[in-house]
């Protein structure tokens, strides 16, 4: 989205994890950018490093886990630079989370009220009475049913998009710039994720929030993000606009993730393209690229050196990790 | 001649607590009737509460069902271990139906031993045969569970399952949780066992994308109730029944947009629950419900490859 201010500015992010004295690569410099209004997919498959990277964002790596280099940007300052106090006000207030399990996710000796009620209190300056009304604001913004009843249960009384709708509604609480949803709609029915995905559409457009939207369902990306960051094994092997992805896929990992979806298959017992192997296990390096062993369309040269991320020129802006992208007259061998 | 599995008004109620002391009865499946035929695979589709997993608790009989009738090739269940060895059941999580503290040796034999009565070496055969029909080299019997990838272990719980050489495998959500490059592995394996084995499948999911890989015929649950069954190729293409509709627009098409003018408040599950009392369950929901569909029961019209129990249909 041009014009919109860079909201986010993730500069060459590298994450690594110490496990028994040896240190582990979990993402390997990952650099995206967010404006304002604008919402950016991560898509992968679980252990691609994409809720690693939503945590980095938010500075909450913990032990054994450590960032190794990079920066993280919020309107120009460096997050990761902040004392944890000063960090704790950025966090809800310009920049929010919402998680895929809400039911885990909330307190479970809490009541509802008491649970969105806590953002406030962290953040604001209003006395009791005008947090109340906020709360029932928020409850309604949200689309929920009887919100008085509502704000007096406990977590356990609610079903999971109801759930999904709190937590909602406690990140949106203090109009954050920022909203990373990570994984919002992977447990709940297709009915209630058309309803979650409404809402957060309808939620940003209202206040023009920057999103970054990370799911393994390349359908529900789709519908949502303007622009998608394929991940595989800690590195970001594609970056490409939404439309563009779908046309074609340059990255062979790429294009075997969208050729092992049910819905590209209507043939009965047609088999599906699945991708042999399996990721490579964490810790594990490679001289060369991290997906040879299960590419396709891999040379000598992928077992020997590694790939870096490339601007394609006439595909431009679209960056691809790969010796031979699959650009017509090189990707068929 | 009489179907492979037959299930006749199966009703089940469960008990819910209400509060102190306070309990409310809750009908979770009433009046379920299907037939499976063999080698074919038999999708149960519908959102979470519809009743999918208690149907499969009554065709495997962990629970016995309040009313209704479950009959394989004619004849009623009626010991458990003798649908122990018919119909074995899969789960959808892989780390949590495989025992942590057993080698997968051990645990593939533990079948073997209850039901089929054959010598150590004929157990050792059996359980390498099993582990080549899902593609897991037989060599890695000798560890534990955790030492393999999800894919790998759904595998294994797949092994387990064809060990007794059954008729029927109720997979409940068994691909759910996995990344869908392996999802499509699994799902071909299964599509290969039926072809080669002839063995059938309930499969239940909540994915419709991939009933249309998988399946043959598809059954849409609703608060335990039958809404549509039938050829999948007619249910997705022309869908007679409201809910099943409505659950086909609710899967997002990839490279399509959100539709935005959805009308949010009668389609959230969440929002609104089933009706209760006579006529349909699904009529507080229905955008086409009008007076009779709450006075009663839906009639059940059939085709020779579909039926709907709807009044606008």
């Amino acid at each position: 989205m041009s014009g919109e201010p860079v909201l986010l500015e993730v500069e060459d992010l590298s994450v690594d994890f110490e496990l028994r004295g040896v240190s582990v690569n979990a993402i390997q410099s990952i650099s995206l950018k967010v404006s304002a209004g604008e919402t950016v997919g991560i898509v992968g498959e679980s252990g691609s490093g994409k809720s690693v990277t939503s945590l980095a964002i938010m500075g909450l790596i913990k032990e054994p886990g450590f960032l190794r280099s990079g920066a993280v940007r919020i309107f120009g300052e460096d997050m990761l630079k902040l004392t944890s106090r000063q960090r704790r006000k950025h966090l809800g207030s310009v920049v929010s989370m919402i998680f895929q399990e809400p039911t885990e996710s909330l307190n479970p000796v809490f009541t509802i009220a008491q649970q969105i009620d806590e953002a406030f209190k962290a953040h604001g300056s209003m006395d009791r009475a005008q947090r109340k009304d906020r709360v029932l604001e928020l409850m309604k913004i949200v689309g929920m049913p009887e919100p008085e009843k509502v704000l007096r249960s406990w977590p356990h009384q609610l079903s999971g998009g109801m759930n999904q709708r709190v937590m909602i509604a406690m990140a949106i609480a203090c109009n954050p710039s920022l909203l990373i949803a990570d994984e919002p709609t992977t447990a709940v029915d297709v009915t209630v994720q058309q309803q979650i995905l409404l809402l957060l559409r309808r939620l940003q457009q209202e206040n023009n929030m920057g999103m970054i939207f990370i799911t393994h369902d390349l359908s529900v990306v789709s519908t949502m993000a303007d622009k998608i960051i394929v991940m595989y094994a800690g590195q970001v092997v594609e970056v490409c606009d939404t439309d563009d992805l779908f046309q074609l896929a340059l990255h062979p990992y790429t294009e075997a993730l969208l050729k092992s979806l049910p819905e590209n298959y209507s043939a009965l017992n047609k088999r599906m393209d699945s991708i042999k192997g399996t990721q490579p296990a964490a810790g594990e390096t490679l001289p060369g690229c991290r997906f040879q062993p299960r590419c396709n369309y891999a040379r000598e040269l992928c077992s020997q050196q590694k790939p870096v991320l490339n601007v394609i020129e006439e595909f431009s802006p679209r960056e691809v990790r790969c010796f031979y992208p699959l650009v017509s007259d090189s990707g068929t061998t | 001649m009489p179907s492979l599995l037959s299930v006749s008004k199966v009703s089940k109620t469960y008990r819910e607590s209400t509060g102190f002391l306070g309990t409310r009865e809750k009908e979770v499946l009433s009046e379920v009737s299907f037939e499976l035929e063999s080698a074919q695979i038999l999708a149960v589709v519908g959102e979470s509460g519809s009743g999918k997993s208690t149907l499969a608790r009554q065709i495997v009989m962990l629970e016995q069902p309040d009313s209704g009738e479950i009959f394989l090739h004619g004849k009623p269940l009626q010991s458990e271990a003798t649908v122990h060895q018919y119909i074995r059941m899969i789960f959808q999580n892989t780390a949590a139906s495989l025992n942590p503290h057993k080698r997968i040796y051990q645990q593939l034999e533990e079948p073997l031993i209850n039901y089929a009565g054959l010598s150590r070496s004929e157990r050792a055969n059996r359980i390498r045969q099993s582990l080549e029909h899902v593609g897991l080299d037989a060599g890695l019997v000798s560890r534990y569970p955790h030492m393999f990838s999800g894919g790998q272990r759904q595998r294994i719980t797949i092994a387990r399952a064809l060990i007794l050489n059954p008729e029927i495998i109720v997979a409940d959500e068994a691909v759910s949780a996995l990344d869908v490059s392996v999802q499509a592995q699994i799902l071909n394996l299964i599509l290969d066992l039926k072809d080669e084995m002839g063995m059938s499948w309930l499969f239940i999911t909540h994915d419709i994308s991939v009933v249309n890989v998988i399946a043959d015929r598809v059954m849409v649950l609703y608060a335990g109730k039958v809404m549509e069954i039938g050829c999948v190729k007619d249910v997705l293409e022309n869908p007679l029944h409201p809910y099943t509709r409505k659950l086909l627009q609710c899967v997002p098409k990839m490279g399509a947009s959100l539709n935005m003018d959805f009308n949010e408040e009668l389609s959230s599950p969440d929002v609104v629950v089933p009706s209760t009392g006579s006529g349909c369950v699904y009529r507080n929901r229905c955008p086409l419900a009008d007076q009779i569909c709450g006075e009663s029961e839906p009639p059940v019209i059939s085709s020779a490859s579909q039926s709907v129990a709807c009044f606008k249909a």
